[in-house]
């Protein structure tokens, strides 16, 4: 057993990083957003504002627009990802040959940076440069929208994060379906279950906290995504992609407006922990 | 797909079932398969498009065909660009790239590793399952809510445009992970071998050096490629940060458009260049990572 000095001590390294370059920082930009502090623009005298930078956010137009964005983005593509990602870890676990290379292979769009993927489709699906103008064309069908437009960006968005994310979910959940033992799906087959009934009373309840985690996972990632939107679309058109996490990087870094940037970033992350609340209380519940 | 092999004595019933089952079994399983292929070519056909427009001039890389030889006539000139003219800027933003991610590692891996093994193997007064709670909110905190307080205090630093302030600030994301990585490995591992060591006399630091590290391989592998990946290509706190001589290479995809509009020729093959690393990593340690996800993934 080590003392409780030598515990401590352990964690004295990560505590030189994380305090002063991560909890600093955060507590810094906290507490700013409650004042009028503007680095950029020197020689202002600091006040104390309250809740006003929040409420001015909340007032933009474009804010509102993007959190309504992020919420469709999110609850979309975190959906359609668990249910493909378990679908196809489903489809995936009879071994064949060549299944590794399968899920390597699968594994690829995830592992990839965002940015990368964000400028693939980008330069896949627009007017210039897109395959979809060329392709139907030589089949003889009528070319396809183009799909940066108002309407089309957002959905579009959703497919390409649907693409990136649905490999990696079957990735995460194909070694928690196989280590389901086999008797049980004997069992549950024998009982006369069609699949999704089987899938239900055999895989799930065991890859209760896998699936939960999973989601928090995607949804975090959902709730803050910048990089890709930012290659695909550039937040438009207009304000028809902008993200929060978008809206953010834009006020702190193109408009300068720091008191924006800081505080719509507060917003993110109180929705984050609050997902990462329910999580907890979900994972504790199901443990007990 | 082989089918079952025919028995050597068989009743007039049992044959044609046995037939019509092997037939079922070979029917659901191309079905299987063909839905496996299609997901592939799916999750390929980006990086498929950007290798063949690598290969395409500028011109023809609007055309949006696919095939070289038969639809477009093939050339090298992107990639003599890329590492001939351009070659001094793309192997320092790589080399920028590769110390960043390096160091970040290192310092996220060494410091999460003493801290798991803390967590994992001691209890703690705040309460362990809250300190795993509070590393684990980090993790799925989205940087772009920290970025901004971190510029200011970077400014302050002089660490702006610097490689050491990219290697702080991504060691410091990438840490969360390695602690929860690390911290689920040896909660798991039985202590006997550690204890063992202890009895034998050996000091607490002698036996997490040489009892604890070795058996950790695994996790540590898995935080090593965990950690290491999201440096490469980390895109958001470079791009705040690094202005001129510390740019990282996704600096460099995201900045192919010049004057004459987004050269896709340009583009393609340095997404190409960058994925390149991470693919071969993933290819490497394929196991481990799914070892080191699903650790944090299952145990939460």
């Amino acid at each position: 057993m080590l003392t409780r000095r030598q515990r401590m001590l352990l964690f004295v390294p990560l505590a030189l990083l994380l305090v002063p370059f991560l909890l600093l920082p955060a507590l810094f930009g906290f507490l700013t957003s409650f004042t009028n502090y503007a680095p950029f623009q020197p020689g202002q005298l600091v006040r104390f504002v309250g809740l006003d930078n929040y409420l001015s956010i909340l007032h933009d137009d474009t804010f509102r627009t993007a959190v309504r964005n992020v919420t469709v983005f999110a609850t979309a593509s975190v959906s359609a990802e668990l249910i493909g990602g378990f679908g196809l870890a489903y489809l995936l676990r009879e071994s064949f040959r060549g299944r590794s290379i399968v899920r390597f292979l699968l594994l690829l769009p995830w592992v990839v940076s965002p940015v990368a993927t964000g400028i693939m489709w980008h330069f896949l699906v627009n007017r210039e440069s897109g395959m979809i103008n060329y392709w139907p064309a030589l089949l003889g069908l009528p070319s396809l929208p183009y799909l940066l437009t108002f309407e089309l960006a957002l959905p579009t968005a959703i497919v390409t994060e649907i693409w990136r994310k649905m490999p990696f979910v079957m990735f995460l959940v194909l070694p928690g379906l196989l280590a389901v033992p086999a008797d049980q799906w004997d069992q549950a087959r024998l009982e006369g279950l069609p699949v999704l009934g089987q899938i239900r009373h055999v895989a799930l309840p065991r890859l209760r906290l896998l699936m939960l985690t999973i989601t928090l996972l995607l949804l975090g990632d959902a709730l803050g995504n910048f990089e890709n939107i930012m290659m695909l679309t550039g937040g438009g058109p207009g304000s028809a992609t902008t993200t929060p996490g978008f809206y953010s990087y834009q006020k702190a870094f193109v408009a300068f407006n720091w008191a924006a940037g800081t505080t719509s970033g507060w917003f993110i992350v109180a929705a984050v922990l609050l997902v990462g609340l329910v999580y907890v209380i979900m994972a504790r519940r199901g443990a007990d | 797909m082989a089918s079952t092999t025919s028995p050597t004595v068989a009743s007039a019933a049992a044959v044609p079932q046995r037939r019509v089952e092997a037939r079922r079994l070979t029917l659901g399983r191309a079905l299987i398969w063909l839905a496996v292929i299609i997901v592939t070519l799916i999750a390929l056909f980006p990086f498929i498009y950007a290798l063949t427009t690598s290969f395409k001039t500028q011109r023809a890389s609007y055309d949006g065909t696919l095939i070289p030889w038969l639809q477009y006539e093939p050339t090298l000139a992107n990639w003599q660009a890329e590492f001939g003219s351009g070659g001094q800027e793309t192997m320092r933003a790589l080399t920028n790239s590769a110390t960043i991610a390096i160091g970040a590692t290192i310092v996220a891996t060494a410091l999460g590793t003493l801290a798991g093994w803390g967590l994992g193997r001691f209890k703690y007064g705040i309460g362990n399952r809250n300190l795993v709670s509070w590393f684990l909110s980090q993790r799925f905190l989205p940087p772009i809510a920290t970025v901004i307080p971190f510029v200011l205090l970077f400014k302050q630093l002089g660490l702006i445009d610097n490689v050491l302030g990219l290697i702080i600030a991504n060691a410091t994301f990438t840490l969360p992970f390695a602690v929860l990585i690390m911290r689920d490995f040896f909660a798991d591992f039985p202590s006997d071998l550690q204890d063992a060591a202890l009895v034998d006399g050996a000091s607490q630091f002698g036996v997490f050096w040489r009892v604890a590290l070795p058996i950790a391989t695994p996790a540590l592998v898995a935080a090593i490629i965990i950690c290491f990946a999201f440096s490469w290509n980390e895109f958001l706190f470079a791009s705040v940060l690094a202005l001129r001589n510390a740019k990282p290479y996704p600096l460099m995809v995201a900045g192919s458009d010049t004057v004459r509009g987004i050269v896709f020729g340009f583009v393609s093959t340095r997404m190409l260049i960058a994925i390149t690393l991470p693919v071969v990593l993933s290819l490497l340690v394929q196991r481990y990572i799914v070892r080191g996800l699903a650790l944090g993934a299952v145990k939460g």
